[in-house]
């Protein structure tokens, strides 16, 4: 991370010590123990906060840069509140600047022995370096996916697309997994949009986790099944879940067939 | 540990030799390179002995059909090749095997390309070795560039990926959800009728220099992939409006000057460019990596370098790697490299075992001479 | 014609056709047999082709459901044909010689 993304975000935030926690595509992660408005919060954990600051890109034009910034920022809030709403895991909202791309949320997620936070993509890593591929397979890693599959479910229930979910994007909590980044979401009741938000699932964990690709798809969508199944959605789910796995075929299949142009 | 690359090696010869023949689109191209024993590295890099190339151009406003396409290269892959071994200055009897580009591509023209290599192999009694496309590029990149382990951006006519090794495969880790990057550039040129010569890309690459005012156009990344018909049909849709029998005059906000096809161009480029580079951003966040190399014919456009190295220079010790039109445009070089590398680890494809496919996906093929 | 060998479907296509090509050695014959070969006929329901070299002639049978079939696929053969005999004139037993610019 350069001196001169860090120099933007503490013009913005005056006075806020700042912990740089990770960068990812579009934003930088950073820890504070400050909340910005109240002295005994009420979140799981109220001695930490996330600051998600999306710095401005040198390389976009900057019309286009403003509009992303802005509109992505206030999608996720706005996905985020949502989902608080719903009752769907996930961090929840303290603080928001649209304008220059800031959000402060809940911390939420904790260490993996190797002291990097607990993202489905980093455990699934530090298994697969450090332990046997029988533990890479175990009851707790298939009731993990599965688990994230049945939340996945539950998101498209309502009508909601996360947009850009890989395994980087999934938080494990004492083996709850819980869903982060929103910058992609949209709400959509198609069949289409949901088969695509599965379909970059399934390519992400395909390229991230390739040895174990094919157990860990399958788990994932055994639990999004179940999250279909789920008696609040009634028979309902069922209908969505048949509609969703269809077109997840055709969407595959384009996938194999655009290969042909070369 | 590293893969011994010489198991394979002729007694008593220094240096391997290998002939490549590439036809899976409209660029012909055959090379020569050279790898003396030993592993590739900075101080015994790979020769480029020769690198000639034939392009089948059409006439404005008309993309190349697969029929054509194949006669271009039937009539030109003998005079290539001759031309190839005359610049490299080798004979038969310096190759070790002749590489030939198995897909994916247009099925005619690789067919049209493939019976050459066929030939000449029984000809002059040499192994034959199948070469994937996307792979060639991406090998070339590295030996070209020095990279050695970056994410690679593939943009070309036919491709939009965004690769990274792991575990001896090239990993798609995001790509177009409908057409191809260059593809699409191609056909927004023919709407404008821009010549396609040299190449529709190149021109509309210079025509969007002189563009200014950003028209709004829809951005569509999802994920790690991103799509790009809808964009084609808006910017399509605007052109036809403007210089269709409607004629309609359309303006920018701001200024309230006139909009012009180097206005489209620009934005067009604009917006195609940036969500290339933010898929690549994820990527190398994904896979914590902070090399980017970019390969492909549209890996030649000075706005995407530019581009991709501004994203790159706000991450920790960000590196890019970019190719010139030799290398990054479809050539025969690239076949030769990879397909070197793979006959060094052992692999010849039997005459039965050389068929091409129009499909090949670049995660097919097994990496063997990396254990990275 | 899935589950049919293609012996059966060959006899059940009316139109045949047989080229003789001749090549100036056996040898030539056949690698252009070879090179013609592995390449999958399309239609196989519709069309038959083998190849074949017999002393220095090579052996084309085409078998079709109509004449028009078997003309397509006469054309593409003698198309892939010239690139072999282009390759065969130039290439041909000239392994050890360094080619110079004419």
């Amino acid at each position: 991370m350069t001196d001169r993304l860090v120099g933007q975000v503490s013009g913005y935030l005056p006075n806020i010590p700042l912990e740089v926690v990770s960068q990812g595509a579009e934003a930088l992660v950073f820890k504070t123990k400050v909340h910005p408005y109240i002295e005994k919060p009420y979140l799981q954990n109220n001695s930490e906060y996330i600051i998600k600051f999306r710095p401005s890109k040198p390389y976009r034009h900057p019309k286009i840069d403003a509009s992303i910034t802005k509109n992505r920022t206030i999608g996720e809030v706005k996905f985020m509140a949502k989902l608080s709403k719903l009752g769907i895991k996930a961090p929840s909202v303290i603080s928001a600047d649209y304008k220059n791309g800031i959000i402060w949320m809940e911390c939420l997620g904790s260490e993996l022995p190797n002291g990097e936070v607990s993202s489905l993509k980093n455990w699934l890593w530090y298994l697969e370096r450090n332990e046997s591929e029988e533990r890479c397979l175990a009851d707790d890693v298939k009731l993990a996916c599965n688990k994230v599959g049945e939340l996945i479910g539950k998101l498209h229930m309502n009508d909601m697309i996360h947009g850009d979910l890989t395994s980087s994007n999934i938080l494990l909590q004492n083996g709850e997994p819980m869903l982060i980044d929103f910058g992609l979401s949209s709400y959509s009741g198609l069949p289409e949009d949901k088969a695509v938000d599965l379909y970059v699932l399934e390519r992400a964990i395909l390229s991230t986790h390739s040895v174990f690709s094919d157990k860990y798809n399958q788990w994932l969508l055994e639990g999004y099944e179940a999250g279909h199944k789920s008696s609040e959605f009634g028979k309902k789910g069922n209908k969505k879940l048949v509609e969703t796995i269809r077109k997840l075929e055709d969407v595959r299949l384009r996938g194999r067939k655009r290969s042909m142009l070369g | 540990m590293t893969v011994d690359l010489d198991k394979y090696a002729k007694p008593g010869k220094g240096y391997y030799i290998a002939l490549g023949l590439e036809g899976s689109a409209n660029k012909l191209g055959v090379g020569v390179i050279k790898h003396n024993l030993g592993q590739l590295s900075t101080t015994n890099r790979a020769e480029v002995l020769s690198n000639i190339r034939d392009t089948y151009i059409t006439p404005p406003g008309e993309g190349f059909l697969p029929r054509d396409t194949a006669r271009h290269h039937r009539n030109w892959v003998v005079r290539v090749i001759k031309k190839a071994l005359i610049e490299a200055k080798i004979k038969g009897t310096d190759i070790d095997c002749i590489c030939f580009t198995q897909g994916p591509g247009m099925g005619a023209p690789l067919q049209s390309v493939v019976v050459a290599a066929r030939t000449l192999a029984q000809l002059w009694d040499l192994p034959l070795v199948g070469v994937n496309h996307c792979v060639g590029h991406i090998e070339m990149g590295r030996e070209i560039t020095g990279a050695d382990n970056p994410v690679v951006l593939y943009v070309s006519g036919g491709n939009t990926q965004v690769i990274a090794y792991s575990k001896q495969r090239y990993r798609i880790f995001g790509e177009t959800l409908d057409i191809a990057i260059g593809n699409c550039l191609d056909r927004f040129a023919r709407t404008l009728k821009i010549p396609n010569e040299p190449a529709p890309g190149y021109n509309i690459e210079q025509m969007a220099k002189k563009g200014k005012h950003l028209v709004n156009l829809p951005y569509t990344v999802k994920g790690m992939d991103l799509s790009m018909s809808g964009i084609l049909a808006h910017v399509e849709g605007l052109a036809k409006d403007m210089f269709g029998k409607q004629n309609k005059k359309l303006v920018d906000v701001e200024s309230g000057e006139p909009i012009t096809a180097e206005d489209l161009c620009f934005s067009l480029q604009e917006i195609l460019f940036s969500m290339l580079v933010e898929i690549t951003e994820r990527a190398i966040a994904h896979v914590n990596s902070n090399q980017v190399l970019i390969v492909g014919g549209v890996g030649s456009n000075e706005r995407l370098q530019e581009m991709m190295k501004l994203m790159i220079q706000d991450r920790k010790n960000g590196q890019i790697y970019a190719t010139d039109e030799r290398f990054c445009i479809d050539n025969g070089i690239m076949i030769a490299h990879a397909g070197l590398l793979g006959y060094r680890t052992g692999q010849t494809n039997e005459l039965w075992n050389t068929i091409c496919t129009q499909r090949f996906r670049t995660d097919e093929v097994f990496v063997k001479w990396r254990d990275d | 014609m899935a589950g049919v060998s293609s012996q059966q479907s060959v006899e059940e296509l009316p139109y045949k056709l047989t080229l003789k090509v001749p090549f100036e050695t056996a040898r030539q014959a056949l690698i252009a047999s070879q090179t013609l070969s592995p390449d999958p006929i399309l239609k196989g329901n519709e069309l038959d082709v083998t190849y074949d070299a017999e002393d220095t002639t090579l052996l084309l049978k085409f078998s079709g459901i109509s004449d028009r079939v078997i003309r397509v696929a006469i054309s593409n053969v003698i198309d892939n044909l010239k690139t072999i005999v282009e390759c065969i004139d130039e290439f041909d037993g000239k392994k050890d010689v360094l080619f110079e610019e004419e």
